[in-house]
């Protein structure tokens, strides 16, 4: 230890430590559980120290517990690359750093990490919440670099509080200022990405069960706006997967799909343009028919989607998406069977627009290869099934008779519930032919096999349906309740159609979003869409997603190109001249604005009429050579002069009085009895005609 | 690194004389725009490292809100140079008085720190270059009274550097100082040194003369009235209490008014000389005797008490004493 310790100033350790660690608050999810221990370990050490019962820790103690975070960091990570690793590296200093304290450096060096650590939980989180907590983070970590430098800020912790808001609020403009106008040069070099521990909504296989659990994991899956025609609910249908291959319980993306998803994840590859793009998607669906239904339609559908992180690659767009784009770092790829996948895993929100068109016409010409592969069936399940579809597809006069008449079967005598009975080897023959219960994953898988066992082409689409309206910022929230799972049948001369067998069971679940069919299995308890049969509720909860809506697409999504176009807009074209004139004028207002406040605030207080008029007296005695000492008070004053001219002693004691009374004891201040001693004291020193 | 010493003693220099300059001495001064100094601290500059690092964080990953907390604490920095400044502007110091010390010691100098208006002043530190510094806080009252202490290193009227004042709060990360001249005079006596024997005068005419015991004007006691004993000094009070008769007793003492004489140090220079004759007021002075001071055009008839002591210091410390 050194012999000349620092001493921080008495508040501002628990500052430090409310600062540091509410900063780590929203980032603890993504750090390893054990660093909470070390958590508690320092806090309660540092605060030991403090009381002065415990000693700083020695060498060996800083050896030991540097080697016990490092180990914990390879436990948990295996490697320092990667965000997530970083956070908690960075999160490990923080704490040790806290527990050697010793100088104000060491201090200084915790707010500036701390500072650092605020910004990390924007990398997590985008969200509105994220900016809430963010701002009370920085100003309680303000508050304590301010409490630094107040040695005896301890007096008046509020003060301290009040004037670190006061500055934040004072920032506030010139930052906006600097949001505006400092230019964006977009990614210097590549980062880690953050790597949450769960990847969310639609995964890329499904076996029953699944979409039932998704539809309980809660959240926002993406958010669409159509810029002019929107379509009916039940034409939003959001296709983000189309499984092909079957093995009698799962249902996964053909072979051929998988691996052009993983050439896009691992591959070497140059980024495609644009061109090329429409090219790559040529495999199947060839360009051939994309062009003629292109021919074919009408005007497209035009919308912009925000997407929320799911770490995956595949994209949702309404059938047939026929042009995308976005103006982040992430492409997008045209796939197989018309779907859109990114070129990386969505990490953090990703803003795309597409154009649909939704009467289409695709793949007439199925390759051989590509009908046998819709026509798979796993050998030896579902005997029954296949044994059904044959049959009645034998009656049937078409393929048309044969799909309505399972239609109605599952209109006939099938429940469309969301806690279906577990399924046994045979999912489903037991499904059709015995529980007759099932959440759309049955519903789907079901009537792929029926349509495959008959012999006509046909794949499972993965995706969500429908949305909810918010009209306060005319968009769709599409929720992971709002998970779907429904058909494509091929048939001659029309090419790949839709079929969504739950829609036969449920019209409803087509036309509502199961938000407001069952909220309460759906939503969580803390979720406020749980209560959305409140009104109040419900606009709450509609304002909410609206202004978060708002925010991502006013200031997250503020980019280069954005900035330029405002700027632009404002400014009727940008020219360096303008540009300076706006820094200068803004800037120059801001700073004026807050001097002036700063100014306000600190001017001399006003002089009381007390006080004046005690000084009109000061300035009477003045006249004669009295002057009243720096600290002498005013009765030691009226004594001092009094001595020297006994004559006004009596007018002097009183006036005296009046003010001491006045200024001292809070009664009013008669100010007439005040004045007319003064005359009178006046005239007696007129009479004394004396000096000092 | 000796040239960069170099060069910084060269700066310093010359802002010193430049801040000669421009800061006047006066008795009484408030700070503001004209002679308050402003500069990012040491802090400030790690503060301006980390916003920028937080800047490139944000560029890199496209992210607005790391972009924008790095715009804030951006904006941060600029907004606390106007709460520094604000909180030194309109501080103003009035030198007091200072209470006078010998060569080599600390003299106190006390200084009258004020604001007015109910937002208060913080943390700012008052200090002169080498002694301590004294944190002024003025949030419940409008005026402080400080102290500071600066080692007197001349005999005379000593004027010391200019005080320091500076102030990083609120952040810390800004520094606004000024060092303002408040016409500081401190007087110094000269360093008490002990010299061998007391420098008193040789007898002049009419000194160390015995008094006629008869003419004694100190009252001593009482003592028993004996025949041819002067009438006049019989204890009539006491007689007439029936106490007996006494005669008052009065004494006359050889001449107790010492001359302490620059003459009587020959060979000596002119500091060692006050430096002896201050030894010896020091010492006399805490006795009952009176003495008085004779210095080359100078005579301070003897004396006794505080005031006098001082009277005589201060002969010493302005003897032949000029700018």
């Amino acid at each position: 230890m050194r012999a000349n310790r620092y001493l921080p100033p008495r508040n501002s350790l628990l500052w430090l430590i409310a600062g540091l660690s509410l900063s780590m608050l929203p980032i603890a999810r993504e750090l390893p559980l054990w660093l909470t221990a070390i958590w508690l370990f320092v806090v309660l050490w540092r605060i030991q120290i403090f009381r002065g019962n415990w000693q700083l820790p020695s060498k060996l103690n800083k050896t030991v517990l540097v080697l016990v975070c490092v180990a914990g960091l390879f436990q948990s990570f295996g490697s320092m690359l990667g965000l997530e690793p970083m956070a908690s590296l960075l999160c490990c200093a923080l704490l040790l750093k806290l527990l050697e304290m010793q100088s104000r450096r060491d201090a200084l060096l915790i707010v500036f990490l701390s500072y650092f650590v605020i910004a990390l939980q924007f990398l997590f989180s985008q969200f509105l919440e994220a900016l809430l907590i963010g701002v009370v983070c920085l100003w309680i970590v303000t508050t304590a670099l301010l409490v630094l430098n107040q040695p005896e800020g301890h007096h008046y912790p509020s003060r301290s509080l009040k004037l670190s808001g006061r500055m934040l609020l004072h920032s506030l403009p010139l930052m906006a200022l600097l949001f505006l106008i400092m230019p964006r040069i977009g990614s210097l070099w590549s980062m880690p990405t953050p790597r949450h521990s769960g990847v969310t909504g639609v995964s890329d296989s499904m076996s029953p069960g699944d979409f039932s659990n998704l539809s309980r994991s809660g959240g926002v899956a993406f958010r669409v706006s159509f810029s002019g025609v929107t379509p009916k609910q039940q034409e939003l249908y959001w296709r983000g997967l189309v499984f092909s291959d079957f093995d009698g319980r799962r249902w996964q993306p053909s072979s051929a799909q998988k691996k052009s998803a993983s050439w896009l994840l691992w591959g070497n590859h140059k980024k495609p343009t644009s061109k090329t793009k429409l090219q790559s998607s040529s495999e199947s669906d060839s360009v051939d028919t994309f062009k003629s239904a292109k021919d074919l339609l009408a005007r497209p559908v035009d919308y912009t989607i925000i997407f929320e992180p799911t770490q995956q690659l595949w994209l949702y767009s309404l059938m047939l998406a026929s042009d995308f784009s976005t103006s982040s770092d992430v492409d997008i790829v045209r796939a197989d069977a018309s779907l859109l996948l990114a070129d990386e895993p969505i990490r953090s929100r990703f803003e795309y627009s597409v154009s649909s068109h939704l009467q289409y016409q695709i793949g007439i010409n199925l390759s051989r290869e590509e009908r046998e592969h819709n026509l798979q069936l796993p050998i030896s399940y579902n005997p029954e099934s296949s044994r059904i579809a044959k049959q009645w597809r034998a009656t049937a006069s078409d393929d048309h008779a044969y799909i309505k008449r399972v239609l109605d079967l599952y209109h006939a005598e099938f429940e469309y519930t969301l806690e279906p009975p577990v399924l046994g080897q045979h999912t489903v023959d037991e499904f059709l032919w015995q529980t007759k219960q099932g959440f759309c994953e049955h519903f789907a898988s079901s009537f792929v096999v029926m349509m495959r066992a008959a012999g006509i082409p046909a794949r499972v689409v993965a995706g969500y349906q429908g949305g909810e309206y918010n009209k306060l910022e005319n968009y769709y929230v599409v929720h992971q309740y709002d998970a779907h799972a429904w058909t494509e049948v091929w048939l001659q001369d029309q090419g790949w159609v839709r079929f969504d067998p739950t829609a036969a069971v449920s019209p409803e679940r087509i036309r509502q979003s199961l938000g407001d069919l069952s909220a309460n299995f759906v939503e969580s308890w803390f979720s406020l869409g749980r209560y959305r049969q409140f009104s109040l509720i419900n606009d709450l909860r509609m304002q909410w997603d609206a202004l978060n809506y708002r925010w991502h697409k006013s200031v997250m999504g503020f980019d280069g190109e954005a900035q330029s176009d405002l700027l632009a807009d404002w400014l009727n074209g940008v020219t360096p001249l303008k540009m300076v004139l706006v820094v200068l004028g803004s800037g120059g207002t801001i700073l004026t604005l807050m001097t002036l406040h700063l100014w306000w605030r600190g001017r001399p207080s006003p002089v009381s009429e007390t006080i004046k008029a005690y000084m009109k007296l000061e300035r009477i005695l003045k006249r004669k050579g009295f002057i009243r000492a720096i600290g002498e008070s005013p009765s030691d004053f009226a004594g001092r002069v009094s001595v020297k001219v006994p004559a006004i002693e009596v007018t002097l004691l009183r006036l005296t009085l009046l003010f001491e009374q006045a200024q001292y004891e809070s009664e009013d201040f008669n100010q007439k009895d005040f004045t007319q001693q003064l005359v009178i004291l006046k005239r007696l020193l007129g009479q004394a005609s004396v000096s000092a | 690194m000796s040239i960069a010493n170099q060069l910084q003693g060269n700066v310093k220099a010359r802002f010193n004389k430049w801040v000669n300059r421009r800061l006047l001495p006066k008795r009484k001064q408030t700070l503001n725009n004209k002679n308050l100094f402003i500069f990012p601290s040491k802090a400030g500059l790690g503060f301006l490292f980390v916003d920028f690092l937080l800047w490139l964080l944000g560029t890199n990953y496209e992210n607005n809100m790391i972009l924008g907390l790095a715009f804030f604490l951006m904006a941060l920095f600029l907004v606390s140079i106007y709460h520094t400044f604000f909180n030194m502007a309109g501080l103003q110091l009035e030198f007091l008085r200072s209470t006078p010390c010998f060569v080599g010691e600390q003299g106190e100098v006390e200084i009258l720190v004020s604001c007015q208006g109910e937002e208060g002043k913080e943390s700012i530190a008052i200090s002169y270059d080498s002694g301590s510094s004294v944190i002024v806080n003025l949030i419940n009252d409008n005026e402080s009274k400080i102290k500071l202490f600066v080692e007197a290193k001349h005999r005379g009227w000593f004027k010391p550097e200019r005080i320091d004042i500076l102030s990083r709060f609120p952040l810390g990360i800004i520094r606004c100082w000024s060092r303002p001249d408040l016409d500081v005079q401190i007087l110094v006596y000269p360093k008490p040194v002990e010299g061998s024997e007391m420098p008193v005068s040789r007898g002049s005419e009419n000194e160390g003369e015995l008094l006629d015991a008869s003419g004694a004007e100190d009252f001593y006691g009482f003592k028993p009235h004996l025949t041819g004993m002067s009438p006049k000094h019989i204890a009539w009070k006491q007689y007439a209490r029936g106490q007996g008769l006494y005669s008052k007793d009065y004494v006359a003492y050889r001449e107790q008014k010492v001359w302490l004489d620059w003459d009587a140090l020959q060979g000596m220079a002119r500091e060692q000389r006050l430096s002896r004759l201050c030894y010896w007021v020091l010492k006399i002075s805490s006795t009952q005797q009176a003495y008085g001071l004779r210095l080359p055009n100078v005579e301070i008839e003897p004396n006794i008490g505080a005031e006098h002591k001082l009277q005589v210091l201060k002969a010493l410390a302005l003897f032949e004493w000029n700018q």
